[in-house]
This record gives structure tokens, C-alpha cells and sequence, in this order.
């Protein structure tokens, strides 16, 4: 009995020592970067509720830039493209903004404007975004109701995020184009420009 | 993110052990388990241990044999002295020393870096005691064809970037690739290639980086 005890024990103390090891580790890699790693996720966690021809689900955030970005505010006027991206501080999605960041010039020639959404706050989308200079394009904050315009799309997760989505909507307010990525892949650029080469000028 | 990866296979691989062990086991049972817990633990604690010290280094050999594509323009063909292949290893440019910038099209520190690395590539091509024998080249990490294009007229770069869609760069690094990361390698024949230099981040001080080259050249020299 007393054997049995001591290696319980023993059993005990080097799992608790092994996992701080684990943890420390992990929490060492994710300060060096200042970003969260959640490790791959299932690629897709929702069920899209727009179709290419539908309207558009109309709606007004809280912009980054001050005030409130609507869709609305483009009818008639410009093409849109929606990039969902799942959250603020994870390696991927601090990436994608900044690299549509260096093609204003692809969306300026395509008569289109960018708005990016996540589910995450004001104060957290300003902090993270100030590592990716000087974005000319819309950020908003789809936090509260947590993530409603997201759902209204058909792409809130089951965790609360939205899916690393791109939903581009012409002019005249109509889905052109709509796609649910792999949440853990930066979509690729030359996609997206194929179909904003598609849209009415 | 291999440090990780090994921790949570440990752990989940604990977590089962630490199910099956009960007072209702026997002793021998107990005894071989606990066998196998303390060979995962120092196990464990090596491969922590190797991960701490682990520095960001670059495998030369394996870079060395690597191959890439040869870019598409002419004139960036002319430049590395790989004309009229499909594709080409780094061992094969004609150069004394290749600058290698590991980037991303998607990488803000790159972009704001882009203009600096531009300058660094001036002063090589406009000193006549180095011109061709620092051979600049960068690698966009899991970047396309189309997104290095977009970095390379964006920048106005006029040294040859290639893609890297498939992360080939990756497996040459010890640690997850970080970008920008600059690497300094001789060349001492097509078959023999030293890493001299690695900066990982931006750099801030194109003449400061220059004079380092300079003195890393002097000393080969």
C-alpha cells in the first residue's frame, strides 16, 4: 500500500512538473511573437446563408476610422469586398489585411472598396492593427451583438469567430461572389483578384 | 513550433497514462508503467531542454542543395548567371557572396523593410570594387508566383524575388521561419556553401548593414 501511495505520488508530481514544462514553453514562443497560436482548426464551422445573385444582407459597424461603416453607404456607387477574418493577435489573420493593404491600387482599378471585419472590439482591432501601418481601408467591429453580422452571412462559428471569409458585392448591392476559406490559410491574392476583375466598373 | 507540437504529444500521451493507473492495478503493472512515465519525462525534459537552446540557424547543405525556379525575367537570369535552366540551387549563382532575404508579400515589417533592402542593393551595384560579387536574391515564403510579382512592382525591386509557395525555406530552419530574415553565405564552389550572417527583422541601417558585409568580404578576402 505504501509503494502504491509513494508512486501515485511520484505519478502525480511528474505529471503536474511535465506539464508546467509543456505550458511554459508554448507561453515563452507565443510572447517572442506577441501573437496567440491556436494550432490548426477545423478548416470550416458554419453554414453559409448567402448565395451568388442574393442581396446582400444590409449593415452598420463601428469603423475603426471613427463613426459607423454601412453597406448601404457603397449602393450604387462602389463594388465591396468583405474580408471576414476570424481574430485579432493569431498568426494568419495578422498577415492577410496587411498584404490587401499593398494593392489599393488592384481595388482603385476594380472601382472597389475593402472592409474587413472580426468579431473583436475597438480598442483590440486598434491595437492590433497598428502593427500593419497605415490601413486605407475600412475596419469593423462586428463585437456587439457579438458577432451578428457574421451570422446573418451564415459564417459565425460555433467558437464565437467568424470564418476567414471573402464575399464581394457589386454595386448594385448583389452577391457576386462568395468563399469560405480554410481558416488555417491566408487566401491566395491573385483569387481575389481574378474576381474583382469580374465586377462592374 | 516544433517545441509545441512534441509538448502536446506528451501531454496527451500523459493524460492517457495517467487514466489507466489506478490503485486496483498490480504491482508490476504500476511498477512498468511508472517505468514508462519517467522515460517520457526525461525524454520530455531533453527535448524542452533542446528547444531552449535551440538557436535560429539555417541548415547550409540543405540550402546549398535546394532547388528553385528559375525567375522569369531575363535579365534577373543574367543577373544570378543561370540562364537556360528549368531550375537552379544557390550554389550555382556566380557570386562570391548571395544576400538572401526570406520575406512574405504579407509581411508588414517586409514591406516597411523593402525600401531599406533596396538601398543595401544600391550600394553593392554602385561600389565598382563590389559590384557582382554580392549576389542579392530574395525568397517569398509561401508566396505565389503573383504575390511576389506584386511585392517585386510594388517596391520597385530590382533584384530577382522568387515564390516559395510550398515552403520549401522552412525546412532548411531550425525554428518557424520568421521574416524578414536575411542570410550572408559564401560561395566556395557549386557544391559548398557557408553561412556567414543571419539577421533576423528588419534592417534599420542600410550603411551600418553595408559596412558589416564589407567587413565580412575583408576578412575572406
Amino acid at each position: 500500500m505504501k509503494t502504491r501511495i509513494s508512486c501515485s505520488k511520484i505519478i502525480n508530481f511528474l505529471f503536474v512538473l511535465l506539464l508546467s514544462f509543456q505550458v511554459s514553453s508554448a507561453q515563452s514562443e507565443d510572447l517572442k511573437d506577441s501573437l496567440y497560436h491556436p494550432g490548426i482548426l477545423k478548416s470550416t464551422d458554419s453554414s453559409l446563408l448567402i448565395k451568388v445573385g442574393d442581396a446582400a444582407p444590409d449593415f452598420s459597424l463601428p469603423d475603426l476610422k471613427g463613426g459607423k461603416v454601412s453597406l448601404g453607404d457603397f449602393k450604387g456607387k462602389q463594388n465591396v469586398v468583405l474580408s471576414f477574418v476570424p481574430a485579432a493577435w493569431t498568426p494568419v489573420c495578422s498577415q492577410q489585411w496587411p498584404g490587401y493593404n499593398l494593392v489599393k491600387d488592384i481595388f482603385d482599378e476594380n472601382n472597389a472598396t475593402l472592409i474587413g471585419i472580426t468579431v473583436d472590439n475597438i480598442p483590440t482591432l486598434h491595437a492590433w492593427t497598428r502593427q500593419m501601418g497605415n490601413l486605407w481601408f475600412h475596419v469593423a467591429s462586428d463585437f456587439w451583438p457579438h458577432g451578428e453580422v457574421a451570422r446573418k452571412y451564415g459564417i459565425l462559428r460555433s467558437d464565437g469567430v467568424s470564418e476567414r471569409a471573402t464575399v464581394l458585392i457589386d454595386k448594385n448591392g448583389v452577391v457576386s461572389y462568395v468563399e469560405v476559406h480554410d481558416i488555417n490559410a491566408i487566401p491566395r491574392l491573385e483569387d481575389l483578384v481574378k474576381e474583382l476583375s469580374k465586377l462592374p466598373k | 513550433m516544433p517545441c509545441l507540437w512534441s509538448g502536446q504529444k506528451n501531454v496527451r500521451l500523459l493524460l492517457k497514462l495517467r487514466g489507466l493507473l489506478s490503485p486496483k492495478k498490480d504491482y508490476k503493472e504500476m511498477n512498468r508503467k511508472l517505468m514508462v512515465l519517467v522515460f517520457i519525462f526525461v525524454q520530455s525534459l531533453s527535448i524542452f531542454g533542446l528547444c531552449m537552446a535551440q538557436e535560429y540557424k539555417i541548415d547550409a547543405k540543405a540550402l546549398l542543395e535546394t532547388k528553385f525556379s528559375v525567375p522569369e525575367e531575363i535579365a534577373d537570369q543574367k543577373y544570378l548567371g543561370i540562364a537556360e535552366k528549368a531550375e537552379f540551387s544557390l550554389g550555382q549563382i556566380k557570386a562570391d557572396l548571395i544576400f538572401l532575404e526570406i520575406f512574405s508579400m504579407y509581411c508588414p515589417v517586409c514591406q516597411k523593410d523593402a525600401p531599406i533592402v533596396n538601398q543595401l542593393f544600391h550600394m553593392f551595384e554602385s561600389d565598382p570594387n563590389l559590384k557582382g560579387k554580392v549576389k542579392f536574391i530574395g525568397i517569398g515564403t509561401g508566396n505565389t508566383p503573383y504575390e511576389v510579382g506584386v511585392f517585386k512592382k510594388k517596391f520597385n525591386i530590382k533584384f530577382p524575388l522568387l515564390p516559395d509557395d510550398d515552403f520549401k525555406v522552412q525546412k532548411l530552419i531550425s525554428q518557424e521561419v520568421r521574416t524578414p530574415t536575411f542570410v550572408l553565405a559564401r560561395v566556395k564552389s557549386p557544391t559548398q556553401v557557408e553561412v556567414l550572417k543571419i539577421k533576423v527583422g528588419e534592417i534599420k541601417d542600410a550603411q551600418e548593414f553595408f559596412d558589416s558585409v564589407k567587413s565580412v568580404l575583408n576578412k575572406g578576402a
